[in-house]
């Protein structure tokens, strides 16, 4: 992993180094984007799921789940300024890996939804299908993995 | 396919997390000795990088992982950035690891050359 060493001497690296200030703007920033992330997600998930029924699906999905898309392009962006500090240190994190790969599955799991009928059903105003609710409590599931692993990287 | 793909990540997860053998720093005092040590040696590895700066420093006894405060703390106390480099001798006062196993202490005063940084000056229990 010696071939990410480079990135800590970026200039961006170098000023959240150099400023703790800096530095924990984009931690909040870091963790506002998880925060919309996590919550739209859920939201959208319960919903489907069958929780608040009088809330209409069709104008919610894509509404929350563009924040969400929102939410995950923040949140990658300054998760990858927050690894150039120590991006040796963090790619060696198990926890770090595994959140990795949790965030993958995660949005390559909403993109597939996206492109599934049980989704075009509830954009035309139709009910969530068993195949929708089964992948509502996956993504719940995946989420909330990611986040636990990402929490974990500074405990091990 | 997800479905089964699952599983095995967090299997893989936690027993990566089982493999894994590097600890990242502490915050606070309470997994450290009460009482201070002084350590002498030569820094081998310096990073001012946040969340948590460390030295890894050579002593007698082996190589000391070496914990500083958090990125403020530690820059209010003037160490920063080129006061200290891999290679130069420093004198540490802090608190070593409960585990008498484990070569790693939180430093509250560091010395390199003639000069001195405070980092906890509030814990400094010697003089």
């Amino acid at each position: 992993m010696e071939w990410l060493e480079p990135l800590s001497q970026t200039l961006l690296a170098r000023a959240l180094i150099l400023s703790p200030t800096l530095y924990l703007l984009m931690n909040a920033a870091h963790i506002m984007a998880i925060g919309v992330l996590f919550g739209t997600i859920l939201s959208l998930d319960l919903r489907v799921l069958g929780m608040f029924p009088e809330v209409p699906l069709q104008s919610l999905a894509p509404f929350l789940s563009r924040m969400a898309a929102i939410g995950a392009i923040v949140a990658i962006f300054t998760g990858a300024c927050l690894f150039s500090v120590r991006p040796h240190e963090y790619a060696q994190n198990p926890a770090f890996l595994t959140k990795l790969a949790l965030v993958t599955l995660g949005v390559a799991h909403a993109l597939a939804v996206h492109r599934g009928t049980g989704w075009r059903t509830i954009r035309a105003g139709g009910g969530a299908s068993t195949k929708l609710r089964l992948s509502a409590l996956l993504s719940i599931m995946i989420w909330t993995s990611a986040v636990i692993a990402g929490r974990w990287i500074g405990f091990l | 396919m997800l479905r089964t793909l699952l599983p095995k990540l967090l299997v893989a997860g936690a027993l990566g997390t089982l493999a894994a053998t590097t600890a990242t720093a502490h915050h606070g005092f309470s997994w450290a000795e009460a009482e201070q040590i002084e350590l002498t040696g030569t820094i081998t590895e310096i990073s001012f990088a946040p969340p948590h700066p460390s030295m890894q420093v050579q002593a007698e006894d082996g190589v000391w992982t070496v914990e500083l405060s958090n990125p403020g703390k530690t820059q209010r106390s003037g160490f920063v950035e080129g006061v200290a480099n891999v290679g130069d001798a420093v004198t540490l006062i802090g608190n070593r690891s409960k585990d008498p196993e484990e070569l790693r202490m939180k430093a509250v005063r560091v010395t390199v050359g003639n000069k001195t940084y405070d980092i906890y000056p509030e814990r400094i229990e010697t003089n």
